[in-house]
């Protein structure tokens, strides 16, 4: 319960500022998505749109958006492509990578939106990644 | 699986994968570098915690209930194992047991909110109350390395450490609060001076267990507690993003491990006095216990059913490996270079395992 208080005053006292910093990143990654799956760059897409989650952020619009440009990204990629663009991620990127990217899976077929496609991911995942990213996903306090 | 079956365990064993290997050997079907897993005890409902005798001969289990059970011969194959004791003295479950080989004693910490010190003498376990003052479960207790005192985990949100006073001949405890939530476990550093514990409020923490009467004050890496009073909070660690399930500090007390609920690993060490935190994430589900084999190599095991080595090499930890290593790919030929290479590995570990186990008969 205190945790909670100091939670709220903490977001009542953050600046404008800050939050447009994030709305304004939110937006450049978008950005940066859209042009590469433009390009058809699936697994660029999809590790562009996994960089820097807003993680905890007090601001739920920035976090809506984040989820919209990280879900577009997954769900423009083939089935084919799952396991390839997952083996990259695991191997050639950091590991909080493939946690992230099992957090917005949880987030996805939370709100119920593409979850054939997510369910897909989430197999390919698990099948690279282990079990680990997943307990993280439910453990983790700062949620994406 | 005698040491790590059911849930908790509180004793040390890497005897039992040593005693199980010559036995295997001696059968003619020992598989290389695997643990060999052996039941033992066929307790249907689980095994909640056990302890290992000083000299490795016996063992006390709980078998998920208030009783402990001693065995006799449990360094010898199982079909010498013999019930020798039973300890009776709790309501509830049994949640942890420790046994102290600098005088031979039991503490035994359960559900029903109280402890109770065993000492053997003439043929006998007796049993003499510890007066804990918690009103919520104690779920962990293990005895200080010199033996004068053991400190007890508790949804109380406190740790009594308890010492004995002869005037009055009772166990008698002293609080260390600052927990926002359930403690899950307690270890001592090696000076005895120093408890660390984690809590499910997520943080890992490192108290002076100091107690004026009885201790002589030490300026450790982690702490003087010269400086410093009974349950003064010496250091805090938030790198876990899960519940802390279990702590464990290392053989000669420079580095201090835990694991979360979050599946992750996190070493703790001191450099220029300040300390440098670890994090290991593994990619199966989380440990429930940890455990230094010496001060290079450490075992945690949990949920996954497969315990996982973890290894220091020059200064930065790494995973080793499982110790049930399962063929990867198709083929025996695949199945064996696996064994192969992390035989290799683990073949330094070994001496060491087999060092620390004459540490232990020795003291």
């Amino acid at each position: 319960e205190d945790d909670e208080e100091e939670e709220q005053q903490q977001q009542q006292q953050q600046p404008q500022v800050e939050r447009m910093g994030e709305a304004a990143e939110v937006q450049a990654r978008q950005r940066e998505v859209a042009g590469l799956l433009q390009h058809g760059k699936h697994r660029e897409a999809v590790k562009a749109a996994l960089q820097n989650p807003p993680l905890g952020s007090h601001d739920q619009a920035v976090k809506d958006m984040n989820t919209e440009v990280v879900l577009n990204a997954i769900c423009s990629a083939s089935d084919s492509e799952i396991d390839k663009i997952v083996a990259d991620l695991y191997h050639n990127s950091s590991p909080d990578l493939c946690d992230t990217l099992v957090k917005y899976i949880y987030k996805g077929l939370a709100d119920r939106k593409y979850c054939g496609v997510l369910l897909k991911w989430h197999a390919s995942a698990v099948n690279m990644a282990g079990l680990g990213p997943v307990v993280r996903a439910m453990t983790d306090r700062k949620t994406v | 699986r005698a040491a790590a079956g059911g849930a908790r365990g509180a004793g040390t064993g890497p005897a039992s994968g040593r005693a199980a290997r010559r036995r295997a050997r001696a059968r003619g079907t020992e598989r290389t570098r695997s643990a060999m897993a052996l039941r033992i005890v066929n307790a249907k409902h689980g095994i909640t915690c056990h302890a290992w005798s000083p000299d490795r001969k016996r063992i006390a289990v709980c078998e998920n209930s208030e009783k402990v059970i001693i065995y006799l011969n449990a360094d010898q194959d199982k079909v010498n194992w013999i019930k020798e004791h039973e300890l009776a003295a709790h309501d509830l479950v049994v949640s942890a047991i420790d046994w102290s080989p600098v005088h031979n004693k039991i503490v035994t910490c359960s559900h029903d909110r109280n402890a109770f010190v065993w000492t053997y003498s003439q043929g006998t376990w007796k049993a003499s109350m510890a007066i804990l003052r918690i009103n919520r479960a104690a779920l962990d207790v293990k005895w200080s390395p010199d033996g004068s005192k053991f400190a007890v985990a508790s949804g109380a949100k406190v740790v009594p450490v308890c010492h004995y006073e002869g005037a009055n001949d009772w166990w008698i405890s002293k609080m260390i609060k600052k927990h926002k939530s359930t403690v899950t476990s307690v270890a001592w550093h090696p000076s005895s001076q120093l408890l660390a514990t984690g809590s499910t409020d997520f943080r890992c923490r490192v108290f002076s267990a100091f107690i004026n009467d009885i201790d002589h004050s030490t300026n450790t890496v982690f702490g003087d507690t010269g400086r410093t009073r009974f349950g003064d909070l010496l250091l805090e660690f938030e790198a876990c993003n899960g519940w802390v399930e279990d702590v464990a500090w290392s053989p000669s007390g420079s580095t201090l491990a835990y694991i979360g609920h979050d599946s992750s690993v996190n070493f703790v060490s001191m450099a220029n006095g300040s300390p440098q935190v670890q994090t290991l994430k593994s990619r199966d589900l989380p440990n429930s216990k940890v455990f230094f084999l010496s001060d290079n190599v450490v075992v945690a095991a949990g949920h996954s059913f497969n315990p996982e080595i973890y290894q220091n090499a020059s200064g930065s930890w790494s995973f080793l490996g499982n110790l049930n290593q399962k063929g990867s790919g198709a083929g025996g030929m695949a199945v064996s270079r696996t064994y192969e290479r992390f035989g290799k590995k683990v073949g330094s570990t070994e001496r060491t395992w087999s060092h620390s186990r004459d540490d232990w008969a020795e003291r």
